[in-house]
């Protein structure tokens, strides 16, 4: 790698992040892919996602998997942080339907992050206007 | 929190072993590590100097990925279509996911597969004997095979009775499974 002058600009990934096919490739790191890290990555495993979540995309079906997302077990697996619920899930499908499956639980897990960041966000927003109101608070009684 | 997903496919038997698929999914959890953990790094630059440039192995894998998750809140691991894996690579790469599961206690695995692979799972994860196992209700598939019948293009070729077949034995048949 030549100097940081020379480097080239960081891949800008997950611009759609509304687009969960789009965001497959890039898996959840939806700020800035280094080119260091983009090599590490693929020394790891050159099998290419993206490719294979085209096909599944086409072949999808609207409103197949939903019932998935509303079943307890579902629920219980991927909201729990609880150590005792059991970690394993096993969804019967014949072939073909199992990527639907998949593609609903990938949204439901996108979903479920988004709102987690969302209120980590909306707690350090309150955070500073607190301490914002609180110094405002000071410097005016001061 | 990272996500990593693979899917398994019949024709493409050859080219699916345990390592390929491991390798996918530490792939998939270190891309939402930041930054990436020590050890990985390390061992690509290792590898880099060399000319052929060395493959992982599995338990490197093993350890990395077990490593890259605990840097993580949660992890989820997804695998499509297990029976779809060639058999005789299924063990090896149940051992594992097995052993990932045990080592992270913040990894969710999340199987599809025809029913018989159930029996795989309860044999690999034992200690987990109410093993959460899910299929679609008769009432779903019912509402999406109509749905399906409602958008045929080809209308003409549908009477009555036909429709009635259709909905009464598709349901039946795969809840059945």
């Amino acid at each position: 790698m030549g100097s940081a002058a020379y480097r080239k600009p960081p891949i800008t990934i997950n611009q759609n992040v509304g687009n969960v096919a789009d965001s497959y490739n890039n898996v959840w790191n939806n700020c800035q892919i280094s080119d260091e890290k983009r090599q590490i990555l693929e020394w790891l495993s050159p099998m290419a996602p993206r490719e294979r979540h085209q096909a599944v995309r086409e072949g999808r079906m609207d409103g197949v998997g939903a019932w998935l997302l509303r079943t307890n077990e579902f629920v219980k697996w991927y909201t729990s942080e609880d150590q005792a619920v059991n970690p394993v899930l096993f969804c019967h499908g014949d072939p073909g339907v199992g990527k639907t499956y998949l593609r609903c639980v990938k949204v439901a897990l996108l979903k479920y992050r988004w709102r987690a960041e969302l209120t980590q966000a909306r707690k350090l927003t309150q955070a500073r206007k607190q301490k914002l109101s609180c110094n405002r608070y000071a410097v005016r009684y001061v | 929190m990272a996500v990593a997903c693979v899917y398994c496919d019949f024709h493409a038997h050859k080219s699916q072993s345990a390592t390929g698929v491991l390798a996918a999914l530490l792939k998939q959890l270190v891309a939402g590590v930041e930054p990436i953990p020590k050890e990985i790094r390390e061992a690509f630059e290792r590898a880099k100097g060399k000319v052929d440039g060395r493959a992982l192995r599995l338990p490197e894998i093993h350890t990395m990925l077990i490593r890259s998750t605990s840097l993580l809140r949660r992890g989820f691991i997804c695998i499509d279509a297990l029976d779809e894996f060639p058999t005789k690579h299924r063990p090896e790469l149940w051992d594992s996911l097995q052993h990932i599961v045990r080592e992270c206690p913040n990894i969710r695995l999340f199987v599809t597969g025809r029913p018989h692979i159930r029996e795989e799972v309860k044999n690999y994860f034992p200690e987990f004997p109410d093993l959460s196992s899910i299929k679609p209700t008769e009432e779903d598939i019912r509402g999406y095979v109509t749905m399906r019948l409602r958008r045929d293009p080809e209308s003409d070729a549908m009477d009555l009775e036909l429709e009635a077949d259709i909905l009464r034995i598709i349901p039946d048949k795969i809840s059945g499974t």
